[in-house]
């Protein structure tokens, strides 16, 4: 009672209650959560494209009188601020440049698995029947197989190109795209708009692409925002196996993947990396599930 | 319900051939495996085209492909081309290992998982709910991989309290079967919560609670079994996972399981020991996937009916 009591009251006096109002919508539709995870993000996007102007060596510079050095905080010096790496390699110049690959690699795949989802749903959805019931049982098969496991495998027999790494990613996540395209495609089509731009005799691709695409790629874009994290996950488990990204190529889980090896000397060349990996999967979750609930809720 | 069982035998054996299809094309046409066994220049040509014809390389592919699917059809799978026996021997010499981790993980991560859905789902929006549900992001996003070596780093090199990786004692099985259970539990924990959310806001709870059945029966008797179907669908991959689910941990841990032998495999491109993995994954998959969509018809009455299916 104290409360409402307390609510009106201020109620009463204009001014502040408006000014508080103001501050709580604003925190309602921007949580700071979401407000740090956009923050972070940002940063990654920035260092992603920037990053070789960042770096303060070469990622792949060897500098053997200064091995395994620790971080400047940790009883290292300034001028490897995170130290260095079995072949004094400059940790921070790695980490930059991982994230550079590690970020554009999902972006990349990311935008492929919407493409080849966007297709096969517009193609289920226009032509139904068997072509429909096909795509279906394909989508059917790869639910029931561990995407991990069908990576693995043509991975290391396609060999190790950064191409068709990013080809192979970008076939992760395709079957949830295909599913919603289809689903909302088909609903689209009994709208009106789509019925008006058939009578006026609009190509098929110009209904689909022109008319139904625009309208449904809210919940595309969120979709693939949900999708990211897994492939930065799948991209660093591979990497971290040693059967994804090659080096003298550097990503995240690469950097982990060798940083293991010397946990016990060297616990820095592993834990900045998984770090970031964690903060910004977390960060594109936190962001797809608000711009789930801020733009089409019935998505979940 | 022979109707019901019928379609869902019929969609599984789909299933399992587009599996097997696809293992063998991509095995077979991403690279001569001959040429990745020896050294082009290094090898008479005569050493390869022996190679090729013992494995039946030099006939054309669809030939390959239907040897192949009537090979399997007899359970011959072909033998290893590291270790000189059958893959299936190859393989399941180290299934024990990979089921010690993850039978013990599998009913770890699943009570663990439900009892702290429920609890965050019957005390919603509470600090402990906030607390479970915060955990289980975190076990979400976090990678297995880094998981696994935090616990390492902790638990191994800094306590030394468990070894860090091997195979020798009951010990070795502790950050393994941890790792996976956290990993798992998280996302256990979230699809319980969400579907326990659901029913319990139900017309059908409310009438429970106010004709005077107590609390704990109104829990095990009217929301547990409503909301068992996406528990049991979660149960269902997770079970459909317990061969193929430790390939990571299994690497950081050094344990000797399948997961394990399908990196090393790959690497040395084994053809038949990765093809004898992948069905052994996709029939692990494709079994549970019926189990569990046969258990759907027990609980749940509706999902008999064909209307359901397509849905």
């Amino acid at each position: 009672m104290a409360i409402e009591q307390d609510g009106l009251s201020t109620s009463t006096e204009g001014s502040v209650f408006t000014e508080k109002g103001k501050l709580q919508t604003f925190l309602q539709a921007w949580p700071p959560l979401v407000i740090l995870a956009l923050a972070w993000l940002a940063l990654m996007i920035f260092i992603a494209i920037f990053a070789p102007l960042l770096t303060p060596y070469d990622f792949m510079a060897v500098d053997v009188l200064a091995r395994l050095k620790p971080p400047a905080f940790f009883g290292g010096a300034f001028n490897h601020i995170l130290g260095t790496d079995q072949l004094g390699r400059d940790v921070l110049s790695r980490t930059l440049t991982s994230i550079r690959v590690s970020i554009t690699v999902a972006i990349c795949a990311t935008m492929i698995s919407t493409a080849i989802g966007v297709m096969l749903g517009f193609l289920a959805a226009y032509f139904r029947g068997w072509v429909d019931q096909v795509i279906l049982t394909i989508v059917d098969a790869q639910l029931a197989m561990p995407f991990m496991i069908i990576a693995i495998a043509v991975l290391a027999f396609l060999g190790n190109s950064l191409t068709i790494f990013v080809m192979l990613l970008g076939l992760y996540g395709w079957e949830q795209v295909t599913r919603i395209a289809r689903g909302l495609a088909i609903s689209a089509n009994t709208q009106g708009y789509a019925a008006a731009a058939r009578e006026i005799g609009a190509s098929p691709w110009r209904i689909y692409l022109r008319h139904i695409l625009p309208n449904i790629s809210a919940t595309i874009v969120v979709a693939m925002t949900l999708n990211i994290p897994g492939v930065i996950l799948l991209e660093s488990s591979l990497s971290f196996l040693g059967i994804g990204l090659q080096p003298p190529q550097t990503s995240l889980g690469n950097m982990v993947g060798y940083g293991r090896d010397y946990i016990q000397s060297a616990p820095w060349i592993m834990l900045m990396p998984s770090a970031i990996i964690v903060i910004t999967t977390l960060s594109v979750s936190i962001m797809g599930d608000w711009l789930r609930d801020r733009i089409d809720p019935t998505l979940k | 319900m022979l109707q019901f069982v019928s379609t869902r035998l019929l969609r599984a054996l789909v299933t399992l051939f587009i599996i097997v299809t696809f293992a063998f094309f991509v095995l077979r046409l991403a690279g001569d495996p001959a040429e990745r066994f020896f050294d082009p220049s290094q090898t008479p040509p005569e050493v390869i085209d022996a190679f090729r014809r013992e494995w039946g390389l030099d006939q054309p592919i669809w030939v390959q492909f239907y040897r192949y699917i009537i090979a399997v059809l007899h359970g011959d799978l072909g033998n290893s081309m590291r270790e000189n026996r059958s893959a299936v021997e190859t393989v399941f010499a180290r299934l024990p290992a990979t089921l010690w981790i993850m039978v013990p993980t599998l009913f770890l991560k699943t009570a663990i998982g439900v009892a702290a859905g429920m609890l965050a789902a019957l005390y919603r929006n509470s600090v402990f709910d906030r607390a479970i549900m915060s955990a289980s992001i975190f076990g979400f996003t976090v990678p297995p991989f880094v998981l696994a070596l935090v616990l390492a780093l902790v638990f191994a090199v800094q306590l030394r309290w468990l070894p860090s990786g091997g195979y020798a004692t009951p010990y070795h099985m502790i950050l393994p079967i941890a790792t996976l259970s956290i990993a798992g539990a998280a996302v256990v924990a979230r699809y319980t919560r969400s579907a326990m959310v659901e029913v319990l806001g139900r017309p059908f709870v409310r009438t429970a609670a106010a004709k005077g059945v107590r609390s704990g029966q109104v829990v095990t008797k009217h929301v547990l079994p409503n909301a068992a179907v996406p528990i049991v669908t979660v149960f269902g991959f997770m079970m459909g996972n317990v061969v193929g689910g430790a390939v990571v941990v299994e690497s950081v841990f050094s344990w000797p399981g399948i997961g394990r032998l399908l990196v090393t495999s790959v690497q040395s491109r084994d053809l038949a020991v990765v093809q004898v993995i992948l069905l052994l994954i996709g029939v692990m998959m494709v079994l549970s996937n019926l189990l569990i969509d046969l258990l759907y018809g027990l609980i749940d009455p509706r999902m008999r009916s064909p209307k359901a299916q397509t849905a």
